[in-house]
């Protein structure tokens, strides 16, 4: 188990200020095209350990483009190139050494649209754990039962943990995703808009749920919902058209931003 | 009216006359295989025909009616009118003394308007030379008359059926054991050839093998003679003599007797308990008789085998190829040439891969087989020479391009959001694929095997080539190690019906079998494929959420 930093709930009077946080990854002037259309434009920015960040942009600003880069999920992509550096504790994630599989166990993912396997839940949850030949029946059970309870749905699945995962209701299905990522203990937890396809009461579980995991994860969220930037996130970064825009803490982004193209943005007059 | 044909009505009428027409003739084609099929098995009943000929004879002519025609005849005092008379076809049997089986007869020729059951008739089925019909006179035991007249059923009764036991013992004896032995021997004088080519045939396994062999002929020379003396008890059963329709005589032997029955004297319930019968000799017993008559077991076993073989041949091959094709080759011209070479392949016709077949798998891998490995046994080819292996790999060829497209199908549907999930949790692309992929492609690998089955059960003319023969000596799985004989040649149900159809010496008397022979076909067919498509049920059913 990680160290439980302390935290704090981002008021006003509580300021959070990037130069006092460790930095768990470094963007360094990144780079990004889809074939010969550049879809990110020389981002620099660093994102602190054990924070919640959230990416707000209108769609297509390659927001979610470079969410993907932080676990090299673009290399399934063939027309897609990179240059610059990501640096993850000061390794390059880019470097030609680097181990993909292994990058990805220590970057976990969280899609859009809840994607369980058609397996138990039981077998979704301790899916990456087989992936590394761990046989261990009890580390198999206590995992997973960590795994569902840090994802809050320890309660309403332990009986039926044999059942099909796509009986679960789809916020249920996400909660699952949510703790099939975390039950292989990665590092940072990258989350694509993993509420826009659920209802109200959903989306408020897994909030409470991000908030929960920032003890243990750094977590870098996607979202479409300015609200629930304002709600969950430590920073925020707005983007648009492949630049990363502005980035300041989630309070001085929404109160007071320094550039009118953030505020035109927050306060809905485009995007 | 104009409102009806903008709603559309129009086209649900034509799909659905359409519909109809395809299930109305699957089920009457159906229909009529097993109709004419079944009946082989009814025990008929036996009329007695009076005919009486220009020179005013009247010929007697009892047997079964099989057919009947009507032939045209222009009435002699009115050449306006012109008669529909109704000829018949007649089974009478008693192919050694009248030379032939069927008759025609002309009805215009008949004594009696009706036709007159016999009465008493006993039909013999033989294992040669076909069915007797006729009247029980007598029974001769070693010379002996014992029984005359009605007496003699019941006597003949208790013979025949201690004669058939004794067939079956023979029989057991003949290609069970004695086959074991010679299939022993067979191994054995195949080794020493080895040995003998490797220049280690020393005296020491010089005495070895002949220590054995010795042990192997003495048990040949035993089975032997109880096989002797088997044949002299069935030799003793006597003989029967029945008279026969035009006053003469018929003498059976009583170990020739397959089974007897009175067909005019059976009530419902016998004849249906016939009916099954004679379904369960037909697919258990060997065919006799140049195929003719007798069961078709050889070709049952034959087909499943050559089909299950097909399909453990054909599944890793297609699933390989498919996922490579949509996994990990590059989309690209020569990608595009592959795809569309594959789809032509499964419009090649399929002699053409009988040639291939016989040409590359039989000549050059098969020879090249017996030069690595079997060149002690030469100049006897081993797998140099059609079998049962290549013809399984020709029908997994034929095959293959279904097997590939439906699994490319299959994977072209497992969502990316999957694949994604599976690699984002560190799994590389091959545990992607292994685990979460292809799992979930097994419906529609399944669904190709349906197809596959289908296709590689009902095709005859390249396993004509590769592998099956009119009558194998053997079956090509047996109780002998290695239990299944891949160089074996083997029976086929589809050759079969073509053999017994058009190249039988006796087609009138094969047609019902042709018929019973096809229905089995479509049978196993449709059972093997109810099996696959049971399998694929159950899967589906595990991925079936998957769909929304």
């Amino acid at each position: 188990m990680k160290e439980v930093t302390s935290f704090s709930m981002n008021s006003a009077s509580d300021k959070l200020k990037l130069e006092n946080e460790e930095i768990a990854i470094e963007v360094k002037d990144w780079n990004l095209y889809y074939g010969s259309k550049k879809a990110l434009n020389g981002v620099t920015m660093k994102l602190p350990k054990n924070r919640v960040t959230a990416f707000i942009g209108p769609s297509g600003c390659g927001k979610s483009t470079l969410l993907r880069c932080f676990n090299r999920m673009n290399d399934l992509i063939d027309s897609v190139s990179v240059d610059g550096d990501i640096l993850l504790y000061d390794e390059n994630m880019y470097s030609k050494h680097m181990d993909v599989s292994a990058l990805r166990r220590r970057v976990g993912m969280v899609f859009q649209k809840p994607n369980p396997f058609p397996k138990t839940i039981f077998e979704n949850v301790c899916y990456g754990l087989r992936l590394q030949n761990v046989r261990d029946k009890q580390v198999l059970n206590e995992t997973v039962e960590w795994a569902l309870r840090g994802a809050n749905l320890w309660e309403e699945v332990k009986d039926r943990l044999d059942e099909n995962a796509l009986s679960l209701s789809g916020g249920q299905q996400q909660r699952l995703c949510i703790a099939r990522a975390i039950a292989i203990k990665p590092e940072v937890l990258l989350l694509d808009e993993p509420t826009s396809a659920l209802d109200p009461i959903s989306t408020l579980a897994v909030e409470e749920l991000i908030f929960e995991l920032k003890k243990d994860f750094t977590i870098l969220i996607v979202t479409h919902n300015m609200q629930q930037a304002a709600r969950v996130s430590d920073y925020t970064a707005f983007m648009y058209m492949g630049d990363l825009v502005e980035y300041t803490d989630t309070d001085t982004l929404f109160t007071n931003p320094k550039l009118k193209q953030t505020e035109d943005y927050i306060s809905g007059r485009y995007g | 009216m104009k409102n009806w044909f903008n709603k559309g009505e129009h086209w649900i009428w034509f799909s659905a006359s359409a519909v109809s027409v395809s299930v109305v003739l699957v089920f009457g084609l159906l229909a009529m295989i097993a109709y004419k099929g079944l009946l082989h098995f009814w025990a008929h009943d036996v009329y007695d025909y009076q005919v009486t000929h220009s020179n005013g004879q009247i010929e007697q002519v009892i047997g079964e009616l099989h057919d009947t025609k009507f032939k045209l005849v222009t009435d002699d005092a009115n050449p306006e009118i012109v008669h529909e008379v109704p000829e018949y076809l007649i089974k009478t049997g008693n192919r050694d003394v009248y030379g032939i089986d069927f008759k025609w007869i002309n009805s215009r020729n008949l004594e009696l308007e009706k036709a007159k059951l016999a009465d008493n008739i006993t039909v013999v089925e033989r294992y040669q030379w076909g069915n007797v019909y006729g009247y029980l006179e007598s029974l001769t035991v070693d010379g002996q008359v014992i029984a005359t007249g009605s007496a003699v059923k019941e006597v003949l009764q208790e013979l025949a059926e201690r004669g058939t036991a004794l067939h079956e013992e023979i029989l057991y004896i003949e290609k069970t054991v004695i086959g074991g032995i010679n299939y022993k021997i067979n191994r054995l004088r195949l080794e020493q050839k080895k040995l003998e080519l490797e220049g280690e045939y020393d005296a020491k396994t010089e005495a070895e093998f002949e220590a054995e062999r010795a042990v192997l002929n003495e048990e040949f020379i035993a089975q032997q003679t109880s096989i002797q003396r088997l044949y002299d008890q069935a030799n003793e059963l006597g003989e029967v003599t029945l008279g026969i329709a035009g006053g003469q005589k018929i003498t059976v032997k009583i170990k020739q007797i397959v089974r007897f029955w009175q067909p005019n004297n059976m009530s419902l319930l016998s004849k249906i308990g016939f009916f099954f019968g004679s379904v369960g000799n037909f697919l258990t017993e060997d065919p006799r008789e140049a195929n003719t008559e007798g069961g078709v077991f050889p070709a049952i076993v034959g087909t499943v085998t050559m089909v299950l073989l097909m399909t453990i041949l054909v599944t890793p091959m297609g699933v390989l190829a498919a996922v490579y094709m949509s996994e990990y080759a590059k989309e690209g011209p020569v990608l595009r040439l592959v795809r569309i070479s594959i789809n032509n392949l499964a419009g090649v016709p399929s002699i053409v891969f009988g040639i291939f077949g016989l040409g590359f798998f039989v000549y050059i891998l098969g020879g090249s087989i017996d030069d690595l490995f079997y060149g002690y046994a030469a100049p006897n080819p081993v797998f140099g020479t059609p079998g049962l292996l290549w013809a399984s790999l020709t029908m997994a060829l034929l095959t293959l391009p279904v097997v590939i497209v439906s699994t490319q199908e299959g994977l072209s549907r497992i969502p990316r959001s999957l694949r994604e999930g599976g690699l984002a949790l560190g799994a590389t692309k091959f545990e992607t694929i292994t685990r979460i992929v292809l799992p979930m492609a097994t419906p529609a690998i399944m669904t190709g095997l349906i197809l596959a089955i289908a296709r590689a059960a009902g095709e005859v003319a390249p396993l004509m080539l590769v592998g099956v023969v009119k009558l194998a000596p053997t079956l090509p799985v047996d109780f002998n190690a290695p239990f299944i004989h891949l160089e074996n040649k083997f029976m086929h149900l589809g050759f079969h019906i073509y053999d017994v159809g058009f190249q039988s010496p006796n087609v009138e008397a094969s047609q019902p079998l042709v018929y019973a022979t096809s229905l089995l076909l479509v049978v196993i067919i449709v059972s093997l494929n109810l099996g696959a498509i049971m399998i694929r049920n159950r899967l589906r059913e595990r991925y079936k959420a998957l769909d929304n």
